[in-house]
């Protein structure tokens, strides 16, 4: 027997254990089995497949040992983490966390609201997703990370969740056939489906993420702050934003002008140092844009920004309420996905001190 | 016997801790010559794999009953050992579950055993 090549295939076998488990012992264990393997071959072949054995049967019972192990001890380190988990941040952090908001903004601006769907767009999305991975979801990520969730889930999971309802449901609702009553009804269960999906979405890859030790402190930090979430779900709120202006091509000044209320949203996240003032941030971010998306989808009649020409030939009474209401609904649908986090923060918290920080806000502290 | 109640409260021991403070006893070991000390000492009952002697070594220093005997690393054959040794407290730990062994053997013998084979 090769004593070489099974070193090399126990070498193999040691990258099972967690990194922190190797980075201190690796090098003492692949010592000590060498030893081991050596002292057997000197002796006999049966003591090396002893050798070989006794490693064999010790290893699941030693892998589950050693993961535990460091689980609980990235638990000690997270519980010792501020409590406060909106850092300050350096002026690069600050562009970075805001360019999700700012790009199409940039893009919407250079092409005057033609090809809306950047591949440069999507591949910048794709590219920060990566690093933000790589990195364990730092602070900044998180609107990236919302609107990736929102994308995949429109153009891979809401049609196939409406198909599982009913497709002539979701798929056909216009007026005709219904009365006004029933479409209002049926246009309530369509946007409400869309933004709970989303909202139990992002819970649950929330949650799966907890499996991986390199997001552990993210998800410590989502438990006591639930504004977190809400940062989540605010990144989603922009994919809302641009599906609602999907069909009108001249209102881009107004999409460009949703899109930098949003960013001010984030601005005031960032900077309030209150959980109450930073929901206010973004739901003032989110009710500002889309009420600038309302004013856009209506026409604009009532006030025209700028440089505007927008068609009024094409726009009647009836169907400039339609786009308001239809923005008003997305907008209630948005605004009770983002209060939901906090709503279920507070009654995490009255059940259990574990599940909620509660209390007063933490002071903040520096990254 | 007057212990300290944080050290009870750490009774009983694993087998495999146990030998491993046990070999530790005299003085300080590196790795291998611990996993042999155990076999040793258990008349071959408690054979070690390195995956059970580093995890095991790794709670008892977290756990402040071993430490590493300083930074420096020592080559043999040019191979890397690194050497541990009781602390203070894995002293005490180690004197008093001799201590509850030995209250169990005492008690054991005290008691007739005519009947057992």
């Amino acid at each position: 027997m090769n004593v070489p090549r099974l070193a090399r295939l126990y070498r193999a076998v040691l990258r099972l254990y967690p990194h922190s488990f190797r980075t201190e012992f690796a090098d003492e264990m692949q010592a000590v089995f060498t030893e081991a393997v050596d002292e057997a071959v000197r002796r006999d072949l049966l003591a090396l497949g002893e050798v070989c054995l006794n490693e064999l049967r010790d290893l699941p019972a030693s892998l589950l040992s050693a993961h535990a192990q460091a689980r609980r001890s990235l638990r000690a380190a997270a519980a010792r983490l501020p409590k406060q988990l909106t850092p300050e941040l350096s002026w690069k952090q600050l562009i970075v966390t805001l360019g999700v908001f700012l790009l199409p903004g940039i893009v919407i601006l250079a092409m005057q609201g033609e090809g809306r769907a950047s591949p440069a767009g999507l591949l910048f999305l794709v590219v920060m997703g990566v690093v933000a991975s790589l990195r364990g979801l730092r602070f900044w990520s998180l609107p990236y990370m919302g609107t990736a969730i929102a994308i995949a889930a429109y153009l891979f999971l809401f049609q196939w969740i409406a198909d599982l309802v009913s497709p002539s449901l979701i798929a056909n609702i216009q007026p005709g056939p219904w009365d006004h009553s029933t479409y209002l009804l049926l246009k309530v269960i369509s946007t409400g489906m869309l933004w709970l999906m989303l909202f139990c979405l992002t819970l649950l890859i929330t949650a799966l993420l907890a499996l991986y030790n390199r997001f552990q402190p993210l998800c410590w930090r989502i438990r006591h702050d639930w504004s977190l979430l809400s940062f989540i779900l605010y990144g989603e709120t922009l994919f809302g934003l641009v599906l609602l202006f999907d069909r009108y091509r001249y209102e881009w000044r107004f999409t460009l002008a949703g899109l930098l209320c949003l960013t001010a949203g984030v601005w005031f996240y960032m900077h309030a140092a209150r959980k109450r003032l930073r929901s206010l941030a973004l739901l003032g971010g989110l009710v500002l844009a889309t009420a600038l998306t309302a004013w856009g989808a209506a026409g604009g009649r009532w006030l025209a920004l700028p440089g505007g020409q927008i068609p009024l030939s094409v726009f009647t009474v009836q169907s400039g309420w339609l786009e308001i209401g239809r923005a008003a609904l997305a907008w209630s649908w948005m605004l009770a996905a983002l209060l939901l986090p906090g709503w279920w923060g507070k009654l995490a918290g009255r059940f259990g001190a574990r599940f909620s920080a509660g209390g007063s806000d933490p002071p903040r502290q520096s990254a | 016997m007057d212990q300290n109640p944080s050290i009870e409260s750490q009774l009983p021991l694993t087998e495999a801790t146990f030998f491993i403070l046990l070999s530790l006893a005299p003085g300080e070991m590196h790795g291998y010559a611990i996993m042999k000390d155990v076999r040793a000492l258990s008349h071959d009952r408690v054979v070690l794999s390195t995956g059970t002697l580093y995890s095991a070594l790794k709670r008892l220093l977290e756990q402040g009953w071993i430490q590493r005997s300083g930074e420096g690393v020592k080559h043999f054959n040019g191979r890397v050992r690194k050497a541990y040794h009781l602390t203070p407290v894995g002293q005490q730990i180690l004197q008093a579950e001799i201590g509850r062994l030995e209250g169990l053997v005492s008690a054991a013998q005290k008691r007739p055993l005519e009947g057992l084979a």
